[in-house]
């Protein structure tokens, strides 16, 4: 993981999750309070620029072993080192009539410039997946403890039995809808007439106790791998 | 087990309940969940880090909430001479840091 944490572990192999928490535990012991997400073979890593790690999404695995202990190797290649973008995103939200994520971006003159990105919702939820791969379900389990702790008991009940909940903003009127697993919620307004099919989703600002991941996001790029018995060799160094 | 308890204050050990009533910051971390960030408000060396801490959560775009009023309300400033969190114009929109529990959320990349 580069020259940034060294791991402490027995184990000379470990899965994603496993990784995860270990990276998390290594950071905290070194005064860390921000937690560092894991890279996925086949995904790539999208932090928030001002995020404190990252270096991390240069990172490569080199190979991964499945649990019979065969070993896979991966040749994804470096990220190429690219020119400052001249383009900055500002904004996106997704368009229910248009069924496309819409783009806002400032030029290097601070212009706007308006862009599309067609989202295919079964690739998400199979990138979801994968992603999950490197979760530790002890981190959802203490995120979800907390956030009983952040919202009426009902809507807890409601987030536990349908993976979302919402909550209506009482400055603005906005319901902001959170679903497991996906960093945007959705947007309605308290003064017109609720159409599930009418709302727009919305990119928000900052994310939310018990979504999975949240800061961080993963989105598919480059050689897909089998994920599902994955687990890795540590070369901390 | 990794022990957590560092010059920074109570890192505190995950696999124990915090039972504790320090002041202090709970924060979603990438990889851990919920983790209590507390500091003993004697202790100037622990105050020095929470200050630290806070004024870096915020420069990065973390939102941070207090309760006040039993209302959750989001900090909009910290004021590291007096220690406060500040969540309004008002005097008494000013938050010690060392009466409250706050929660802070990083943002997102997106999605």
């Amino acid at each position: 993981m580069g020259d940034e944490t060294k791991l402490k572990t027995d184990k000379q192999f470990v899965t994603l999750a496993e990784a995860t928490r270990l990276l998390a535990e290594s950071r905290i012991a070194d005064n860390d309070w921000s937690g560092m997400p894991l890279p996925v073979p086949g995904l790539e890593l999208v932090i928030e620029p001002r995020y404190r790690h990252q270096k991390i999404t240069e990172f490569r695995w080199q190979e991964y072993f499945e649990e019979d202990g065969t070993r896979i190797p991966l040749n994804e290649e470096p990220k190429p080192v690219q020119s400052p973008a001249e383009y900055r995103l500002v904004n996106s939200w997704w368009s229910d009539r248009l069924r496309t994520k819409i783009m806002i971006y400032h030029d290097k003159w601070g212009h706007a410039r308006v862009g599309a990105e067609s989202e295919n919702g079964l690739w998400f939820a199979l990138r979801t997946m994968e992603a999950a791969a490197a979760w530790p379900i002890q981190a959802e389990e203490r995120a979800q403890k907390k956030l009983a702790t952040l919202i009426p008991a009902h809507l807890f009940e409601t987030y536990m039995l349908t993976g979302h909940y919402h909550e209506v903003s009482e400055r603005s009127g906005v319901a902001y809808i959170f679903r497991r697993g996906r960093c945007s919620s959705n947007e309605l307004r308290r003064n017109r007439e609720i159409n599930p099919g009418e709302h727009s989703a919305k990119l928000h600002g900052q994310s939310i106790f018990g979504l999975r991941q949240s800061g961080p996001r993963k989105i598919a790029q480059g050689p897909r791998v089998k994920l599902a018995v994955c687990v890795v060799k540590w070369s901390p160094t | 087990m990794l022990k957590f308890h560092i010059a920074m204050g109570r890192w505190l050990d995950p696999m124990q309940e915090n039972k504790t009533n320090l002041p202090g910051i709970d924060i979603l971390n990438t990889g851990y969940g919920d983790f209590e960030l507390r500091f003993d408000p004697d202790s100037p060396a622990d105050v020095q880090r929470a200050k630290e801490t806070i004024t870096d959560m915020l420069k990065r775009g973390y939102a941070i909430f207090v309760e006040h009023n039993g209302k959750t309300q989001r900090v909009r400033k910290f004021d590291p001479d007096k220690n406060v969190y500040i969540i309004g114009s008002t005097p008494a929109e000013e938050i010690p840091i060392a009466e409250t529990k706050a929660t802070a959320v990083g943002r997102s990349a997106g999605g």
